[in-house]
This record gives structure tokens, sequence and C-alpha cells, in this order.
């Protein structure tokens, strides 16, 4: 058996380092993602950093390899070279996994490449893409032997494996540039939209893994059915448990998912959404001359530091750590009492605020889940939580009279990071609903 | 060693096999004789297990692992070296690394090891091919025209070490068209015609049987003689 799988995995691996087609395809992709992605500086509004690694890593899962495995049978069958190793005693399985094996090693080994591509991305993130892009692999490989097994020469296989390439690979990119809604529903269940990326949040983690998953387990079972066919014909039969257990398997895990999109149907999304605090006006103590102020607009303030006095009268100080967003005097300047001489914002209050639709705001309740991006980040995915609901509307703008009125939505970040500098700042809310 | 008792095979309407049965005794080499389309490959893979029969029985006293086999069409891998191509096989069958080298000198290959076998000539490829039936000594080999594309002087050398296995203990099934290395070459022949045996028996004893004698053996004659039509027709 472990012979076998070897002999098998060996010839494989020479013959694809033998065969400057199959090889540069393996290695086009990951190059063309480099390229793009670090030497051609695209800049483009909106574009992620990870564009092009995505793209690419879904053209070589899918492109490559369904080809290279499909044609590699086909010659095998073609050539009557597997009827010889059948009649060494190979198993067909046996063929399958030591040949799948060698195509496996090539898709981990590009897997890990553009997964170090990522530009922003954690280890956790990048092992992650690795491990997403590998498990797609697995379904390529078995897309890749149904092809090759039920065609009748090469040259079919070539084709086919072209033509199922394209749909599995250029389906998601066309869905991606589009954003046609259509598109975008049907291909999401493809395994190629689901590699995982640093912008990709946890939640929607799991359910790519999930359809992946799924994915595998429907090919399978095809794979399955279309073995068992081929087996049969030698007099072998594949056993009728596996092809029920995978059945079994595979349609659990595609309700599973579907059942899950389902939950998850609904979702508010606004891009009426900024980074905000609460903003403390610092009075004047007194009436005189003020003395010794010197605030600059962006300064760091700590609680209780002097911020200046005014003649004959008490220090003013901050009530907050926080920066100075504003001033409104000067030294030597005459104050009158109470008037306002600068403007702090606090620093321990710093939050989202999305103005909701009045229509969609009773959906919306405090702790709820929340993914938020901020302009500064680009499509990197901030999770947070719903902290407050305001609770009057904001006032229309223009002069329409019955205006949609919306309502002010305060978030907090659950992931750590300093907004101080960024208030103002537009964002974007998701808010799934289940 | 091999028996084969009332075998019948139809492709659709068109009959390929009619009740052939013979057997084959251990360590013998055994010609199957018959013209192109006679059903000499169809019978080789209904007793290698490629095919159903669609009637009677074949028996083996072999397993797969100690059987061998050369098809006309080789199954080799065009951008492998022949070392490599042998290897594949020489892993399956948990064999040391000298046996690949054994094997390619055996068949004179020896100088070509290290050549892809998309550069060889059709008959390197041939005895290639044959270099890998015999990679693991099998007890019994089959051989479907094993002399096919080959030149008198390599066809030659492939005899003498068909003749060699044989006498090393090796059971050969072999089919050929050509009567000839069928008199020289085999301890018995069975004459197939339309997927049906005509005759069967020693080659000098039939040529006997048929007064068919003349200078050489002429199973060419026999074969006229037994169905009015001509071996190379
Ligand atoms: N898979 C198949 N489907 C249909 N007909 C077939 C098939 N294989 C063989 N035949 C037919 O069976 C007959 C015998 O073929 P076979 O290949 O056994 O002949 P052969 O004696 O080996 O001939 P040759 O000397 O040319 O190799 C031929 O008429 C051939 O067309
Ligand atoms: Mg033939």
């Amino acid at each position: 058996m472990t012979n076998s799988v070897a002999a098998i995995f060996n010839k494989q691996f020479k013959d694809i380092m033998k065969n400057s087609d199959v090889l540069s395809q393996f290695i086009i992709y990951p190059v063309m993602a480099f390229v793009m992605t670090n030497l051609i500086d695209m800049n483009m509004p909106g574009m992620p950093d990870s564009y092009f690694i995505v793209m690419f890593a879904g053209m070589f899962v899918g492109m490559a390899f369904i080809g290279a495995v499909a044609i590699a049978i086909a010659e095998d069958i073609e050539s009557n070279a597997l009827r010889f190793l059948l009649m060494a005693g190979v198993k067909s399985h046996e063929y399958l996994l030591g040949l799948g094996g060698v195509y496996f090693v090539f898709i981990a080994i590009g897997s890990a490449a553009f997964s170090a591509m990522m530009p922003n991305a954690s280890t956790t993130e990048m092992f992650l893409m690795f491990l997403s892009m590998a498990m797609s692999g697995i379904a390529s490989i078995i897309i890749g032997a149904i092809i090759g097994m039920t065609s009748k020469n090469q040259q079919e296989a070539i084709g086919r494996g072209t033509f199922a390439g394209m749909i599995i690979s250029f389906g998601p990119f066309t869905a991606t540039m589009s954003q046609n809604d259509t598109l975008l529903r049907v291909f999401r269940f493809f395994y190629t939209m689901n590699f995982v990326d640093e912008d990709t949040s946890t939640m929607e983690a799991v359910e790519s893994f999930g359809i992946i998953w799924a994915n595998i387990l429907l090919f399978a079972l095809i794979f399955a059915f279309v073995y068992g066919k081929r087996e049969n014909k030698g007099g072998n039969t594949v056993s009728k448990k596996a092809i029920m257990y995978i059945v079994i398997a595979a349609v659990v895990g595609y309700a599973g998912v579907t059942g899950f999109r389902w939950h998850n149907a609904g979702f508010i999304a606004t891009d009426n959404a900024h980074v905000a605090t609460t903003t403390v006006p610092i009075p004047a103590t007194g009436s005189g001359v003020l003395e010794r102020f010197s605030l600059q607009e962006g300064q760091h303030v700590t609680a209780g530091e002097v911020l200046g006095w005014v003649e004959g009268a008490d220090a003013m100080r901050s009530p907050v750590d926080g920066l100075v967003i504003q001033t409104h005097a000067v030294q030597g300047q005459r104050v009158s009492p109470m008037e306002t001489v600068a403007v702090i914002s606090d620093a321990s209050n710093v939050h989202i605020q999305a103005n909701i639709e009045e229509g969609d705001i009773l959906n919306v309740y405090v702790g709820q889940k929340v993914y938020v991006r901020i302009d500064t980040f680009g499509r990197h995915q901030f999770e947070g939580r719903v902290a407050g609901i305001g609770a009057t509307a904001l006032p229309p703008r223009g002069f329409a009279t019955r205006a949609t009125l919306l309502i002010p939505v305060e978030i907090h970040l659950t992931d750590d990071v300093d907004l101080a500098r960024l208030i103002g700042v537009n964002a974007s809310v998701h808010i799934p609903l289940r | 060693m091999i028996n084969v008792q009332s075998v019948e095979k139809s492709f659709g309407e068109q009959k390929v096999l009619t009740g052939v049965t013979f057997e084959v005794k251990e360590k013998e080499i055994f010609g199957l004789l018959g013209p192109s389309g006679s059903g000499k490959t169809t019978l080789i893979n209904i007793l290698t297990r490629q095919l159903d029969a669609d009637g009677g029985s074949t028996h083996i006293n072999a397993t797969p692992f100690e059987t061998g086999l050369m098809l006309d069409e080789d199954g080799l891998y065009p951008r492998l070296t022949c070392t490599e191509n042998l290897d594949v096989f020489r892993q399956i069958y948990n064999m040391p690394a000298e046996a690949t080298a054994k094997a390619l000198e055996d068949v004179g290959l020896a100088e070509a090891a290290k050549k892809p076998v998309s550069a060889l000539s059709k008959g390197m490829r041939q005895r290639l091919a044959l270099a890998r039936a015999i990679l693991h000594s099998p007890k019994v080999l089959f051989l479907d025209e094993p002399t096919g594309a080959l030149d008198p002087r390599t066809t030659e050398g492939i005899h003498e070490l068909i003749t060699q296995i044989r006498d090393a203990g090796a059971t050969i099934f072999l089919t050929t068209h050509n009567m000839e290395e069928a008199v020289k070459l085999c301890d018995r022949v069975v004459l197939l015609h339309k997927g049906q045996i005509v005759e069967q028996g020693e080659p000098l004893e039939i040529c006997e049987r048929h007064k068919s004698m003349r200078t050489i053996p002429d199973l060419g004659n026999v074969f006229i003689k037994m169905t009015g039509a001509d071996l190379y027709d």
C-alpha cells in the first residue's frame, strides 16, 4: 500500500518537474500576485491591499490545479499507463492518493507563498489563509480527478478542465469586480470565493471554512459516484456504505451552511458613520486677563492638568484625558466668566457614531455585535458592540418635511485600536441581525 | 498453469471469441498464432482480468504480483527516463535499486538508461516495455506481439531472452502473427481464426500431421489448409 502510493507520488513529482507547461502555471500565479501587489503601485481608492493576492490565489487553486490533475489522469488512462499500474496490483484509490498527494504538496507550497504575501496580516491570519487555500485545493484536486476519470482522452480533459477552471476561478472574480448581487449570491458558495484573508472577520471565517468543507464533501460525493461506476466496470465495487456516509456528510454540511446563511440573512448597513467622542468645553474661571495659557490644537492633556489661569481666579483644569480640539482664546486676552476658552475631546470615550434610519432602529439593541470599517484602515474590519442608542432623532437636513430621520447609535470597538487622533474620520457599519 | 475453458466474447453484435479452450503447462513458451483481428489481444485482456468474458472460465495459477504483462500499447511515461519508468514499478514491487539496471541490461537498453522515453525508437520502447514486464521475475509472462516492431537482430536477442526466462522457470504466453517466430520459439501453439481455435499442439508435430514440412516446417501453409485464409491477409 505505502509502496504503491509512494511510487505513484515519486513518478508524478518527477513528471511535473519535467513538464514545463504545468510547472510554469504553478509558478506564474504567485509571481503575478507578488508583482501586482508589491512592484506596481495601484493606489486605487477602496481597493484592499490584498486584492491581487486573493484574486490570483483563486486562479492558482482553481485554474492551475483542476486542469493539471484532469490532464495527468486522462494522460495515464489514454496512454494505458494506468492499466499497467492496476495490473501490478496498485489499487485505484492508491493511484489517486499518490497522484493527488503531489498536487496537494504544490498547492500547499503555493498557499504558503500567497499567505506570506499578505501585507498587513498577523501570523494567525496568514495561517488561516493558508489553511483555507490548502483545503480548497483538495476540492480542486477532486474536481480534476472527476474530469480526468470521465474524459475519453487528454484533449477532452483539457477542454473540460479549462472550462471548469474558468467558472470556478473567474466566477467569483467577476462577481467581486461587478458587485452584481445575483452573481455574488451564487458564487458565495464557491470555495474559491471563501479564502480567508486579513480583512475577514471571525464570523466570516467560520462561514468560509464551512463552505469550503461543504464544497469538498459535495465534490467527493460526485467523485465517489463516478469512481464507483468505473470500478464496477472492472468488477470491483466501491462500498455503498462509504457513498452513503459521504452523502449524509455533504447534505449535513450544506444544510448547516445554508441554515447559517438563512439565520444570518438580514443585516443593517450604513456608511453614514464616523469616529466620534464627547467633547468638554473649558470655561474661564473668572473675569480678567488669561495668563500662562499656551494650548495648541492637537495637544494631549491629562485629567487634572492645569491649562492656564485667569488673573486673580482659580486655575483652569482639564476634567478628562484627551486632545485639545479647539482653542478660542490666546494668552493676554481678557475673558469673562464661563466664556469657553478651549474644547477638549474625551479620549476615554472615543467611539463610532452610526446614524441609523428610523425604520431600522428597532432591530438595534445594546450589546449587539457590529462590524466596522474605518476609512483610514481601508477594508480592514473591526469588531464592536452597540453601547447606546440615541433617544431622539437627528434634525433633518435641508427642508424636507417628511424626510427619513436618523438616530445616532454609539458603537464601542472591542478590537484594540487607538482612534483618538481620528475624530471625525468616516466609517461604515455592518450590523448582522440574528 | 493457465486453463481456458469455452471462453466466449462478443463486442455488441460481433462475436470475437467462440468456445476457446486450451491449457498452458508450466515452464513452456505458449504461442497464440493468428492473423490481425482474430481475437489475440482480446484473449490476453480476458486472461489478465482487464476484460470480462461473456461465458466460459479462465484460471491462472499466479497472483497479479507474479504476473508480467506487455501490450502493444506500451503505457510508458514519455517524459520520464528509462530508469525512472522502471523505478515506478520497482518501488511498487518493493525491490532493490539494482533490479532496474539489471532489467535494462537484459533487454540491451543499459546505454539508453538516462534517455527520456520520448527520445526512444519504437523498437527501444518495445524493449523497455519488455523490461518492465520481467522486472519482478514473474511466474507467468503475457506478451502481446513482443517482437512486432523490431528488426531481425533485435528480434533474435528478444527470442534468446524469452528462452532464458522460460529456462529460469517462468511460463510464457505470447501472441504473434509471425509463423516463423511461432515455430522457432514456441513449445506449443494454438492457431486462432476468427475467434475459434482451428489447431493446437507442438509446432513441428502440427506441421508433420499436415504434411507441411517441405524444407522448413511451414505453419503458414497449415493455416491456409485449415482456413483457406493467409496469415498475412
Ligand atoms: N473494445 C472493443 N470494442 C469493439 N470491438 C473490439 C474491441 N476490442 C477488439 N474489438 C474487435 O475484436 C476483434 C479482435 O480484436 P483483437 O484486438 O483481439 O485482435 P488481434 O488478434 O489482437 O489483432 P492484431 O493482431 O491486429 O493485434 C477485432 O475485430 C476488433 O475490431
Ligand atoms: Mg492485438
